[in-house]
């Protein structure tokens, strides 16, 4: 694995410089319940194909970034910071 | 001109310049190189291009050296070895050269060097300079690789290529491998020394890959004889080396291509007695050398047999880029190679028709094992191991395929290759590994610990005192445990974590990710914290001091300063809060000064009032302390009074050494890791990560007071709550051994000869003059004065449990 | 009082004449101040420059010279002067001075050391003068900043063994004279 992921400050570096955040999911609020918060803290969907993800740039710049990631290629589509205007759905 | 001397079994042998160990031990009338791995055969110069596993011999110390690319230099001390002994397996009855000395650490230098370029070119024959000056004309930025000492193609070419200023040429450099993102490895061998390899790292915008094309063997009974060589490797040795390479030859494949290797031959004084077809071969004759070739009509007399074998393009790098776009050039792409049949004469099925020379596997082998039915080439390499070893199947793979395709009746292209996975060719693991610099972090104070003496020991990178002095370290360690409950001690904490989390929303943020509440901890208070996962897990405690409304400061264990930075960041960006968070560890010095006569010490260097009174137990406040700005926080690990004390970086030496000369008359002493260690357990003070797993949750660790579920909302709260109402599974608790021998942490808790848990912390207590430990147990152990057993190689602790904490169960001596 | 460099022991290793700088302890030289500056100009070198004040600033923030400063992402600034910054401490200015240590690399051969030790891509094109770049440098953090030469910028704790990967990577110590003659301002209190 050597792919090359653009952080949106620093731009194109290699994955090593990244730490992998996981999935982005909505975390559930106390009043969802225990089996959302269940489902939450125990289950992945764990695409196979495109999805939005975390990653943070703990050899740059120390700022956690949202990755659109084919996972079957490792083709990284789009990054973009939280406090960007547009934001995955 | 000095002469080029090495030794080659102990003996002299005269090099010429510009030859290998190979062509000088060929000139010098050497003809068997090895003997093969699983029979003993005797093995000679085959390839002369690095293709073959044949010319193996060990160079000071080294084994698997190849000596047909290294260049000869005096000095040298090469031995004979056998082909990839494993020592046991060998028949006696077999013969063999003697066995190699053992590896030792030789002399080494091994580099890494990281690159970008626009355009790589693998490659630098014709074919490869060219398509190289056609880009740099274009203005990009291209490298040239090569894995031969010079660049091949003509004199002008060459040339034109070393002078452009837009091309770099690494020579002595074979690329192995493209990998995932178009980042290419590739090793530069320095053959002025023994061991020194730079391992490139070179990230491309364009692959070009013009690697040619190598000549294979042909598959006969005893092709595998001294003597019987590929056309390539006997051209070497005529043009590159002036060596006549035998007297009589035989040449063997397709009229076109032999003609030209036999009109040099003969130009170079060989007598060529005949040129046969492959299909018309039955064997070559010979015991440790060949001496002819039996064919369906003749026999041979000769002295070397030159196979004209079919070229195979080099695209090994190809297959390793899996479906990268890489351009090919040249032979590699096919250009110039007329396809022919690989003909498989009739002996190609005997036992003595070595299809892989580097595992001894036969003819007859590939075919019993078509015969079985594992037809199908990856079957065919996995269990005969064809393919599987040095020569990584240049030798081998175009016969068994054709064998394969003459069995079992498919196409060649239905047979197909095996998978090629890099690297290719073999890369020695000190390249990869480098020069090892690793890390090293050391706390502002390092050189005055050095100074007093300290053994060090490892915390992850970091580097803390262990204990101080010369003697038996658990002498040393009661001398400074001691110190600090009889009088006073100081150890530097500097590499706890330290972190500033600022801004509007500081407080929402800590209230989120840590157990308790601290938007409404008092300005100058400090808390003990506790951080859990959602499924309240602890992962990491620490302190939180309020600094001012919307400032705090965090300290957290050793390792995990960076995961609780991240960990802070992340809900930061999620939740879109206003909050600043800086990482201090580095920029701070950090100390605890604790012990009953620590005040006395800490009031020579500060103004700040220290009693009581105005500086209770768990207070924070800024002051002055020796000179320079400093904070000061009253809290207590080791039980005893005490204060840790911080300040800028810059000022850690000068405080340290200001500590030790105001506690000079109270034999105050610096105390290490162990000291503390069996300080706070008297106290029952967990260590996280030692005495927690990565399932203990507060509850269980007698701890429930952390988790305040009152709270709106915290990580991990949904799960506390549940975990509250739960029956416990295990508990940690204290126990006291019967004995004063202490077994390890880690020991196993066993009740009746069956395990119920295990002791976390194990350690001798000058306190209590008796071993002490803490040790997860079921609820059914958990009550005072339970038998228990620890268990350590084989012999047996008795033990008791022990609810109350083992020092000052009152925390008196804290609040002096 | 004299603050000390995460370098001392690099610089007491190597026979630094260490002498007051900026109100830090630092060498003057380590063999002699000319000879030093004659192998920077012609080769490679380093040194310690860890006087610099450092400001970590996230916003906009009114500054008097002399002060460099260095974008590092679309929100932060790293400023670096050699004197002392007055400031008002908020929460979003983090004076971090103490935190980081700061290597001068400089000389003709400089980017012969970077690429020994980091995949960041340092060529004119890619890192031109006055910028500056976070990455990984002899496998810890480091912000690299292009002026002068290259100065690294890592964590104290990791300061020595950075200072030993560049040596180790052909770059040797110069110290604050010739430090100073190749920035090209002098210093009154030496």
């Amino acid at each position: 694995m050597s792919f090359l992921l653009r952080c949106p400050n620093c731009g194109e570096r290699s994955v090593y410089e990244f730490r992998f955040g996981g999935e982005i999911r909505k975390r559930p609020g106390p009043e969802d319940g225990y089996d959302a918060f269940l489902h939450y803290a125990l289950y992945k969907r764990n695409v196979a194909g495109v999805q939005w993800e975390w990653w943070y740039h703990r050899g740059g710049c120390g700022e956690w970034f949202k990755a659109n990631r084919n996972t079957l290629t490792n083709e990284v589509n789009q990054t973009l910071l939280p406090t960007d205007e547009e934001q995955p759905g | 001109m000095e002469q080029i001397l090495f030794a080659w079994n102990g003996n002299p042998v005269a090099a010429e310049p510009g030859d290998t160990v190979a062509s000088a031990l060929y000139r010098s009338g050497v003809r068997t190189f090895t003997y093969s791995y699983q029979r003993g055969r005797p093995r000679g110069l085959l390839c002369l291009t690095g293709s073959c596993p044949n010319c193996m011999v060990n160079v000071d110390g080294v084994p698997n050296v190849r000596s047909c690319t290294l260049p000869a230099r005096s000095g040298l001390s090469v031995l004979a070895q056998n082909q990839n002994v494993y020592r046991g397996f060998d028949s006696p009855a077999v013969k063999r050269f003697p066995a190699a000395p053992p590896l030792s650490e030789s002399a080494h230098h091994y580099e890494h060097i990281y690159l970008q370029f626009d355009v790589v070119v693998i490659g630098g024959g014709p074919r490869g300079l060219e398509a190289a000056l056609e880009s740099a004309s274009r203005g990009t930025q291209v490298v040239v690789l090569e894995k031969e000492p010079a660049l091949g193609g003509s004199e002008a070419l060459a040339q034109k290529v070393l002078a452009h200023p837009g091309i770099t040429t690494f020579l002595n450099c074979s690329c192995f491998g493209v990998y995932e993102g178009n980042l290419l490895g590739a090793v530069q061998i320095d053959y002025s020394r023994p061991n020194a390899e730079t391992l490139l790292h070179l990230r491309a915008g364009n692959v070009v890959v013009a690697t040619g094309a190598y000549e294979t063997q042909y598959l006969f009974a005893n092709n595998d004889l001294p003597g019987v060589m590929l056309s390539t490797a006997v051209l070497r040795l005529i043009r590159r080396h002036g060596i006549v390479p035998g007297k009589r030859a035989v040449l063997i494949g397709e009229a076109e291509q032999s003609a030209q290797v036999r009109a040099e031959l003969e130009s170079a004084g060989v007598q060529v007695v005949g040129s046969v077809p492959v299909e018309s071969v039955v064997n070559a004759e010979g015991a440790d050398h060949v001496t002819g070739l039996v064919t369906d009509t003749v026999t041979y007399e000769a002295d070397l047999v030159v196979m004209c074998g079919p070229l195979v393009p080099d695209a090994g790098v190809v297959a390793s880029a899996r479906g990268q776009a890489v351009t090919l050039v040249g032979a590699v792409g096919g250009e110039g190679i007329t396809q022919r049949d690989y003909l498989l004469p009739q002996s190609a099925q005997s036992a003595d028709a070595i299809a892989c020379l580097c595992m001894d596997v036969s003819g007859q082998d590939v075919a019993e094992t078509i015969e079985a039915g594992m037809g199908h080439v990856e079957l065919i390499k996995r269990f005969t191991k064809l393919g599987k070893s040095a020569c990584q199947g240049r030798m081998c793979q175009t016969a068994a395929i054709h064998l394969c395709s003459q069995i079992t009746g498919q196409t060649i292209a239905q047979v197909g290759t095996t998978v090629a996975r890099p690297p290719a060719p073999p890369v020695t693991l000190g390249a990869l590994a480098g020069m090892r610099h690793h890390p090293v972090r050391r706390t502002p104070v390092h050189d005055q610990h050095d100074r007093l003496g300290a053994v060090w020991m490892d915390m992850g990178e970091w580097k803390r005192p262990r204990y101080y002095g010369k003697g038996n370290q658990d002498e040393c360690v009661e001398q400074e445990y001691r110190a600090v409950r009889e009088r006073a001690g100081i150890i530097d904490v500097g590499t706890l974590g330290k972190i500033e989390v600022k801004g509007v929303d500081a407080g929402r943020l800590l209230d989120l990710v840590f157990t308790h509440e601290f938007s409404t901890l008092p300005v100058g208070r400090v808390r003990y914290c506790v951080l859990c996962d959602e499924l309240g897990t602890i992962v990491d405690d620490g302190t939180i001091s309020r600094v001012d409304p919307q400032r705090y400061f965090l300290t957290t264990t050793t390792g995990n300063a960076d995961f609780v930075h991240q960990w802070l960041e992340w809900w930061t960006a999620a939740a879109g809060w206003k909050v600043t968070i800086t990482n201090l560890t580095a920029g701070l010095a950090s100390m605890n000064l604790a012990g009953p006569l620590a005040r006395g010490v800490l009031q020579q260097l500060t103004d700040s009032d220290l009693s009581s009174r105005s500086f209770p137990y768990m207070d924070w406040r800024r002051a002055s302390v020796a000179g320079v700005p400093a904070t000061m926080m009253r809290i207590g690990f080791v039980g005893e009074m005490g204060w840790e004390i911080v300040v800028a970086a810059e000022f850690g030496s000068h405080l340290w050494e200001q500590v030790l000369r105001a506690g000079a008359a109270v034999d105050l002493r610096p105390f290490g890791v162990e000291a503390q260690r069996v300080l706070r357990l008297e106290k029952k003070h967990i260590v996280v990560g030692v005495d927690t797993d990565a399932l203990s949750n507060p509850y269980e660790a007698g701890m429930g007071w952390v988790a305040k579920l009152d709270k709106t909302d915290f990580i991990g709260k949904v799960a506390l709550s549940r975990l509250k109402q739960s029956p416990l599974e295990r508990l940690l608790v204290g126990f006291e051994l019967e004995g004063a021998t202490a077994p390890p942490d880690g020991s196993p808790i066993l009740v009746e000869g069956k395990p119920v848990g295990w002791a976390t912390s194990v350690r001798y207590s000058w306190q209590k003059e008796k071993v002490i430990g803490m040790a997860w147990v079921t609820p059914a152990e958990a009550k005072g004065g339970t038998g228990i057993t620890l268990r350590s190689e084989g012999v047996d602790y008795p033990a008791r449990v022990v609810e109350e904490v083992f020092y000052d169960p009152a925390g008196d001596r804290l609040k002096m | 009082m004299e603050r000390q460099s995460a370098l001392h022991r690099c610089h007491l290793k190597a026979h630094g004449q260490l002498k007051n700088f900026f109100g830090w302890q630092l060498p003057a030289w380590y063999t002699e101040p000319h000879a030093e500056l004659e192998d920077v100009r012609a080769s490679v070198g380093i040194s310690d420059a860890s006087y610099l004040t450092k400001l970590d600033v996230r916003g906009p923030f009114p500054v008097s010279l002399p002060a460099r400063l260095w974008k590092l992402t679309p929100a932060r600034t790293l400023i670096t002067s050699p004197l002392p910054i007055d400031f008002v401490p908020t929460s979003s200015i983090t004076d971090v001075t103490s935190i980081y240590s700061a290597i001068l690399l400089a000389g003709p051969k400089s980017r012969e050391v970077l690429h020994k030790l980091t995949t960041l891509n340092v060529s004119d094109d890619a890192m031109p003068e006055g910028s500056a770049r976070q990455t990984r440098l002899a496998h810890v953090n480091a912000t690299i900043l292009r002026a002068d030469g290259f100065l690294i910028l890592n964590t104290r704790d990791v300061a020595e063994h950075v200072w030993d990967a560049l040596q180790h990577a052909g770059a040797r110590p110069f110290g604050m004279a010739a430090q100073q003659q190749w920035m090209g301002f002098t210093h009154e209190d030496a």
